[in-house]
C-alpha cells in the first residue's frame, strides 16, 4: 500500500531516532512478555501443584456438606457427574469422607478417612505420585490404608504396620477393622499430611456400613478447560447440589492470586506507557518537524482522514516493528524458561505461601493470556498514542502550515 | 464418631456417677455446696457394679446396647456391651484421664487420644470426656440458688453454677434443678461459654437401685439436634462390693 | 466564456493582542479563463493573503469570493479542501516537495487524492514530466533534483490535474533568475498551450514583464490594473 510505503520512508528520515524508539518499544515489549510469561508460570504452577495433587478445580458436594461435613449429607447422583466429566473429557474422582480413629500399638490419632477409587485419582491426580514410602492403593480392594506423612509419624507407623480404624458407621455401631499401611505420602499440605488416612472406596464401604455414600466428586480438567465452564458442566451434571471451585476451596490463595493478577496489569501498564509515551514523542517530533509539508498536502486538497492515516500509518509500522521484534526476543526467552527455568532452589527450596505450592525451579508458561494479550496490548497502546499527533497534524491550519520555516 | 456430641460420655458418666456412696440427703435445710455433693454422690460408692441399657436415637439411626459395668473408687471403671450381638464383648476401660476401647472383631485395644476426649462415646450423646470426669461440681464451679418454690407443680431448688477462671470444664454455665426435700435431681442443664443451652440431662424413674432411692432413668438431649437422644435405664445395680483392681487392667478389657 | 475569479469587496483583518491589522481594505478582482496574471505590490501589500483566499485555504473577513462558478463562502472545510484538490493548482515559493516522495510521486500527488487509477496516474504523470523537461528523471527524489527541478516538479502537480486555475506564490523567488526565466517559459506555454489559467504573485521583474495582466495591490487596496507595467503607477 502506498500509504505505508511513504510512511517507512518517512520514518527513516531520521534513522537514530526511529532505531532507539524500536529499540525502547522492543525492549519494553521483551521484559513485558517475559515477565508475564514468568508470572502466568508461577501462577499456572502454584495452582496446578494445588490442584492437581487431589483438590482438583472444581469440586461437587451435597448441600450443606461444606458446613458440618455431615456423613449423612451424601451426593445424590455421583454417577451422572462422572459421566459427564467422562464425556467431556476431564477427570473426576469420587470420594467418601469420615472422621475416624486409627491406632497402632499403645498410638493413637484421630484422622480423615478418605474412601478414594485408586484407577480414578490415578487418572485424574498426582496424589499417586507422591508416595515417600510403599506404595498407592492398588485398583482392588485389599484392606490397605496410605497415610499422610504426620499421621504415619504420630502413629510410628511403617509401611507394613498394621492399624486398628475405628470409626462410628452410619448404622450408629463402631466400625473397627484392621487396615494394612501400603504407603506413606510426601508432604502434601497441611491437611493432608496431619490426617489422611486413604483406603478404597469399597473397603470404606464396608467399615462405614455406608452403602456407598460418596460425599464428594472433584473434576480436573489440569487447565484445559476453563474454570467457569468445568464449573457450569458440573452444574449442569448435579443439579441442586453445591458446586464450588479451588478458588472458593482456597479463598486466601484465590485473593492472592487475584492480587497478582492485579500488580501484573498494574506493572505491565507502567511498561506499556514508557513505551507509547516514547513512540508518542517520536511522533510528535516528526509531526512537528514535518508541519510545512502537512500544510502543503493540507493545501492541495487532502483531508483530515488522510493526514490521521499517515501518520497513524507510521506509528503503526513502528509499532508493529517494535512489538514484533519484541515479542520475537520475548518468545524466545519465554521459551527458554519454559524449557529450563529458573533454578530458585538455593534460595529457597519447594516453598509454599497461601496454601499455593512453588515448584523449587521457577518456570515460565507461554499461553494467549501470558503472551500474545501482552504483545497485543502494547502494540494497540502504542498505535493509541499516536492518535495525539495525528490529530495535531490533522488539524494544522494549511496557510499557517506552509508559512512556518 | 466424631461431632457426635456428649453422648457417649452420658454412659461413661452414669456409670461412674453410679459408683460412689452418697449420704442419705434426708436432712432439711443443705446449702447448696451440701446438695451439690449428693448429687454428684447420688451414684457413687467406694464401687459399684450394674446392668444397664442405652438407647440412642438420632435422625439417621437408633439402637438400643445393653451393657455391663463395674467401677471403684472414682476413677475406675470399665463398662462391656452385652448386646447387640455385632458389638458384643466391646468394652470401655478407664483410669484416671486414660481411656481405651477393646474391640472384638479385630481383638484389639485401642487407647483414645486425648484429642479424641471430646468426641461422642459410643455414639451417644455423651462425649468420652463425661466418662471421665471425675472432680466434684463445687469444686470447679461457683455457685448459688437461683430459685426455690414452687414450679411446674413440683417444689424445686435450682442452683446455677458458674465455672471458676481457671476450671478445666467446657461449660460456661450448669444449672441443677433438684426436688427440694429429697434433693434427687430432675435436670442438669449445660449451656455454652455464649450461654446458649447446649443440652440437657433428665433424671426420672425413680426407684430403688442397690438399696438406694435414687432416679433410675437418665435423658441427655442435645440442644442442637431435635429428635435426638440418649437414654440410659439402670437395670440392675450394687454398690461397696468387693473388686480386685485386676478387674481394671488392659486384660481384662479383653476378656 | 464565464468569469473564473470574482472577488468582491473582500476585506481580511488579522486581530492579535487587540491590534487589528487591515490585510486587505476592500479588493474586487476579476479573472477570466486563460489568463496570465501577476499581483505585484510591495511585501505586506495584502498578495498573499488575497492569493490564499482566492485559492480557499483563507476566509476574507467580509466579501465574496466565487472561483469556477463556487460561491467559497459558503463552503465548508472538506469542500473547500475538495474544490482546491479538483479546481486549483498550487504552487508555492519553495520546499513545495514532498521530500519523501519522488518526482514522479510529488507530481501524482493531487491524482492520487482524487482516486485517478494508477495506470491513467502514470500516463498523465509521464506526460507531464516529459513536458516540464523532466523526462528521465522521474524517480528522483527531491534532494537529487536542483531548486529549479523542483520547481518544475511543483508545477507539473499543479498542472497535471488540469486545474480551471493556478495559483502560484513567488514561484521563482528561490532560484536564480536565469532558472526563473525558464520556469516563466515554462508556465507560459502552458498557458498559450493548454489554456492553463495562472495567477501568480511576485517580485521578480521579469514575471512582471511577461505577465499579460498586472495587478498592483498596495496597503490592501488595489492600487492599478492593466497590461504592463507602463499601465499602473507607482511600482
Amino acid at each position: 500500500m502506498n500509504t505505508l510505503r511513504v510512511a517507512w520512508r518517512n520514518l527513516w528520515r531520521n534513522r537514530r531516532r526511529t532505531l532507539v524508539t524500536l529499540a525502547a518499544v522492543s525492549v519494553c515489549t521483551l521484559i513485558l512478555t517475559v515477565i508475564y510469561c514468568l508470572m502466568e508460570g508461577l501462577m499456572v504452577g502454584a495452582v496446578a501443584n494445588t490442584t492437581n495433587l487431589s483438590l482438583g478445580e472444581v469440586q461437587v458436594y451435597a448441600k450443606g456438606y461444606r458446613h458440618d461435613r455431615s456423613f449423612y449429607k451424601a451426593l445424590k447422583d455421583p454417577g451422572a457427574i462422572l459421566a459427564a466429566a467422562s464425556a467431556a473429557g476431564v477427570g473426576a474422582a469420587p470420594r467418601s469422607y469420615s472422621f475416624g480413629l486409627a491406632a497402632l500399638g499403645a498410638k493413637s490419632s484421630g484422622a480423615r478417612l478418605w474412601g478414594i477409587d485408586p484407577a480414578a485419582e490415578r487418572a485424574a491426580f498426582d496424589l499417586y505420585r507422591h508416595v515417600a514410602q510403599g506404595r498407592f492403593l492398588g485398583d482392588r480392594p485389599e484392606k490397605a490404608v496410605v497415610l499422610g506423612y504426620k499421621l504415619a509419624k504420630s502413629l510410628e507407623a511403617r509401611v507394613g504396620s498394621t492399624l486398628v480404624v475405628v470409626v462410628q458407621a452410619a448404622d450408629g455401631s463402631l466400625g473397627n477393622d484392621l487396615f494394612k499401611v501400603v504407603g506413606i505420602l510426601k508432604s502434601c499440605g497441611a491437611a493432608i499430611d496431619r490426617n489422611a488416612a486413604l483406603v478404597h472406596r469399597a473397603d470404606f464401604a464396608e467399615l462405614l456400613v455406608s452403602g456407598g455414600r460418596i460425599h464428594e466428586v472433584a473434576l480436573n480438567s489440569r487447565g484445559r478447560m476453563p474454570l467457569e465452564k468445568l464449573r457450569a458442566l458440573a452444574a449442569a451434571a448435579a443439579p441442586g447440589q453445591e458446586v464450588t471451585t479451588w478458588r472458593v476451596i482456597m479463598p486466601a490463595a484465590s485473593d492472592m492470586l487475584n492480587v497478582w493478577d492485579s500488580m501484573m496489569w498494574l506493572f505491565g501498564l507502567v511498561f506499556i506507557l514508557a513505551a507509547a509515551l516514547g513512540l508518542m514523542n517520536t511522533m510528535l517530533m516528526a509531526t512537528f518537524e514535518r508541519i510545512r509539508e502537512f500544510g502543503i498536502i493540507r493545501a492541495l486538497g487532502a483531508t483530515t482522514w488522510r493526514i490521521l492515516a499517515d501518520v497513524t500509518g507510521e506509528a503503526m509500522i513502528l509499532s508493529l516493528l517494535g512489538t514484533g521484534l519484541g515479542a520475537l526476543l520475548g518468545l524466545a526467552v519465554s521459551q527458554y524458561l519454559v524449557v529450563h527455568g529458573l533454578d530458585m532452589s538455593s534460595l529457597a527450596g519447594s516453598y509454599s505461601v497461601g496454601g499455593l505450592t512453588f515448584d523449587p525451579v521457577w518456570r515460565a508458561t507461554l499461553s494467549l493470556r501470558s503472551f500474545l494479550e501482552p504483545v497485543l496490548l502494547m502494540f494497540g497502546v502504542c498505535l493509541l498514542a499516536s492518535i495525539y499527533p495525528a490529530i495535531l497534524a490533522a488539524r494544522l491550519d494549511p496557510v499557517r502550515a506552509i508559512n512556518r520555516v | 464418631m466424631q461431632s457426635k456430641s456428649k453422648l457417649a460420655g452420658a454412659l461413661l458418666g452414669a456409670a461412674l456417677w453410679l459408683a460412689a456412696a452418697a449420704p442419705a440427703a434426708g436432712a432439711a435445710g443443705l446449702t447448696p455446696r451440701q446438695i451439690l455433693d449428693h448429687v454428684d454422690d447420688l451414684f457413687r460408692g467406694k464401687s459399684s457394679q450394674g446392668l444397664m441399657t442405652m438407647t440412642v436415637v438420632t435422625k439417621h439411626w437408633q439402637r438400643t446396647l445393653t451393657m455391663q459395668w463395674w467401677s471403684k473408687g472414682k476413677d475406675r471403671s470399665l463398662v462391656r456391651i452385652l448386646a447387640p450381638k455385632k458389638e458384643a464383648g466391646t468394652a470401655t476401660l478407664r483410669v484416671g484421664n486414660n481411656v481405651w476401647n477393646y474391640l472384638p472383631k479385630v481383638k484389639r485395644v485401642i487407647k483414645l487420644p486425648s484429642s479424641m476426649m471430646s468426641g461422642s462415646w459410643m455414639g451417644s450423646h455423651f462425649t468420652n470426656d463425661d466418662l471421665v470426669k471425675e472432680s466434684r461440681m463445687a469444686d470447679d464451679y461457683t455457685f448459688k440458688i437461683t430459685f426455690q418454690g414452687v414450679r411446674d407443680g413440683r417444689e424445686i431448688i435450682e442452683i446455677t453454677c458458674r465455672p471458676k477462671p481457671d476450671a478445666a470444664v467446657v461449660w460456661g454455665q450448669v444449672r441443677v434443678v433438684v426436688q427440694a426435700g429429697d434433693y434427687l435431681p430432675l435436670f442438669m442443664r449445660y449451656f455454652d461459654e455464649d450461654l446458649h443451652p447446649a443440652r440437657t440431662m433428665y433424671f426420672t424413674n425413680v426407684g430403688d437401685l442397690g438399696g438406694r432411692r435414687l432416679p433410675r432413668t437418665m435423658k441427655m438431649v442435645p440442644q442442637d439436634k431435635p429428635g435426638e437422644y440418649t437414654l440410659v435405664t439402670y437395670q440392675k445395680m450394687r454398690f461397696d462390693l468387693e473388686l480386685a483392681d485386676s478387674v481394671f487392667s488392659l486384660r481384662s478389657l479383653r476378656d | 466564456m464565464s468569469t473564473l475569479v470574482k472577488a468582491t469587496d473582500i476585506t481580511k483583518d488579522y486581530g492579535q493582542d487587540g491590534v487589528v491589522t487591515h490585510a486587505l481594505r476592500g479588493v474586487s478582482l476579476s479573472l477570466q479563463p486563460g489568463e496570465f496574471a501577476a499581483m505585484v505590490g510591495p511585501s505586506g501589500s495584502g498578495k498573499s493573503t488575497l492569493l490564499n483566499i482566492i485559492g480557499g485555504l483563507d476566509r476574507p473577513t467580509s466579501g465574496t469570493v466565487e472561483v469556477d462558478g463556487q460561491r467559497l463562502n459558503d463552503l465548508g472545510k472538506s469542500a473547500l479542501g475538495e474544490l482546491r484538490r479538483d479546481h486549483i493548482g498550487f504552487i508555492f515559493q519553495s520546499y513545495n516537495l514532498l521530500p519523501v516522495l519522488t518526482a514522479r510521486e510529488n507530481a501524482e500527488y493531487v491524482l492520487r487524492l482524487q482516486g485517478v487509477p494508477a495506470a491513467e496516474r502514470r500516463r498523465r504523470v509521464t506526460e507531464v514530466l516529459a513536458e516540464v523537461g523532466l523526462a528521465g528523471m522521474e524517480d528522483r527524489f527531491p534532494r537529487q533534483l536542483s531548486g529549479g527541478q523542483q520547481q518544475r516538479v511543483a508545477i507539473a502537480r499543479a498542472v497535471a490535474p488540469e486545474p480551471a486555475l493556478v495559483l502560484a506564490d513567488e514561484p521563482t523567488a528561490n532560484v536564480d533568475s536565469k532558472t526563473g526565466q525558464s520556469l516563466l517559459d515554462l508556465m507560459l506555454r502552458l498557458n498559450q498551450d493548454k489554456g492553463v489559467t495562472f495567477l501568480f504573485s511576485t517580485h521578480d521583474p521579469a514575471v512582471m514583464q511577461r505577465a499579460r495582466r498586472l495587478i498592483l495591490l498596495k496597503d490592501g487596496e488595489v492600487a492599478g490594473d492593466g497590461e504592463g507595467l507602463e499601465d499602473i503607477d507607482g511600482v
